[in-house]
């Protein structure tokens, strides 16, 4: 067992999303902070575009961003933050539990806050995230656990 | 029971390219479901992938694999509730979500859901993802509700 | 254990799954929303596990009178007959 990696330098919004698949470019921007024993502290921000061609579908008569969307936001800016081991971004693993408890609307903002690590043994880390509307209204929190997956390109335990 | 695409898209308030059923192959209403969807590198969140990138990077986004689940509930919870109920079903909890391995373009998943407990206007759904016979992931539990369109519309304070 | 020791501990563990807590970090008469940052998803989360677990119906009416593990007791052992 090679010793855990550390976190790497923020890659900018816009590659993380030509990086890898996704639906739509979840993240405008993201901050990084030091967070307690080689963890970090995060927070990133979006804003509801209606003309994204997913949210056009959801839904045609009233755009609101999925919960799940949210989820994309948080994992992108993860990916952002905390960037490549051995060449491979991290991935979801574990979602321990989320809540969406406010809908968010075409032009609302949202700004995740998150802490995430510090990183185990098998590249596995936590990510506590809180998710604040542009009207400062809690819309969601997520607790998950990503992980950068091993090199046969498999995410098993 | 089977439904085609055009049965869900009369059921789901979800749109092209969030629309993400393809058919229903057996219903027990209120009880169980196996749906299928079918991932192809013509959806939209492979078009913005930068040329060259690793094979690893195609992986199926994680949030749009447990929205295709949530929508599999939504179908299973509908049905249950009877011909005249409208709405947007929103996916508001998630807990104990596993992730267990990457799915491609090719890959036709099958959400086996079962409905837990409908409570106060609440569904609460668990069950598990497969590609052929590998287990892609597993849901603990999702909650969604039912909310008509302009009390989602309608900004609270 | 009495009756009322073991309801108030089976009801403890299913207050804290949910709110993300130790059994022993909830209190007995502890506000869910004021100490735990509980909110309305969470209430209904934790009727939908009381009613599974003793086969109960509670009335949503209730919901706003189940803000700490005490009240939670209260109105389950009135609605399941507990003569605890």
């Amino acid at each position: 067992m090679t010793a855990a990696p550390a976190f790497s330098a923020t890659t900018r919004p816009v590659d993380t999303y030509e990086a890898a698949a996704a639906p739509l470019p979840a993240i405008e921007w993201v901050e990084v902070s030091a967070g307690p024993r080689g963890g970090i502290g995060l927070r990133a921000g979006t804003t509801v575009d209606p003309t994204d061609v997913y949210l056009a579908g959801h839904f045609p008569e009233l755009t609101v961003y999925p919960g799940v969307f949210t989820l994309e936001t948080i994992g992108q800016a993860v990916t952002a933050a905390v960037g490549y081991c051995a060449g491979r971004l991290p991935h979801l693993h574990l979602l321990r539990s989320a809540r969406f408890l406010a809908p968010l609307l075409a032009g609302d903002t949202l700004t995740v806050e998150a802490s995430v690590g510090p990183v185990g043994e098998d590249q596995s880390f936590d990510v506590t995230a809180r998710c604040v509307r542009g009207d400062g209204v809690h819309a969601a929190t997520v607790r998950a656990v990503y992980r950068w997956p091993s090199a046969d390109g498999g995410n098993a335990r | 029971m089977r439904l085609g695409h055009g049965e869900l898209r009369a059921l789901l308030p979800h749109r092209y390219p969030m629309l993400l059923l393809d058919r229903v192959d057996s219903v027990e209403p209120g009880v169980s479901l196996e749906a299928v969807k079918a991932v192809t590198g013509c959806e939209p969140c492979y078009r913005g992938i930068a040329e060259g990138q690793a094979p690893d990077r195609y992986a199926y986004p994680a949030s749009l694999l447990i929205e295709s689940f949530g929508q599999g509930a939504a179908v299973l919870w509908l049905l249950s509730r009877g011909p005249g109920t409208t709405g947007l079903p929103m996916f508001t909890a998630a807990r104990d979500c596993v992730l267990l391995r990457p799915v491609y373009p090719g890959d036709v998943i099958r959400h086996r859901v079962r409905l837990e407990q409908v409570v106060h206007g609440a569904a609460f759904a668990t069950g598990s993802s497969w590609v052929g016979t590998d287990q892609v992931a597993e849901f603990g539990s999702m909650m969604a509700v039912v909310r008509p369109a302009d009390a989602v519309a309608e900004r609270k304070r | 254990m009495s009756d009322r020791d073991q309801h108030m501990a089976e009801l403890r563990e299913i207050v804290a799954e949910v709110l993300e807590l130790e059994p022993e970090e909830v209190a007995d008469t502890a506000d869910f929303v004021e100490e735990y940052e509980a909110d309305s998803l969470r209430a209904i989360e934790i009727l939908a596990r009381i009613e599974k677990k003793y086969k109960v119906e509670i009335p949503q009416a209730e919901l706003n009178e189940m803000r700490s593990l005490k009240a939670v007791h209260e109105v389950v052992a009135r609605h399941a007959g507990w003569q605890d």
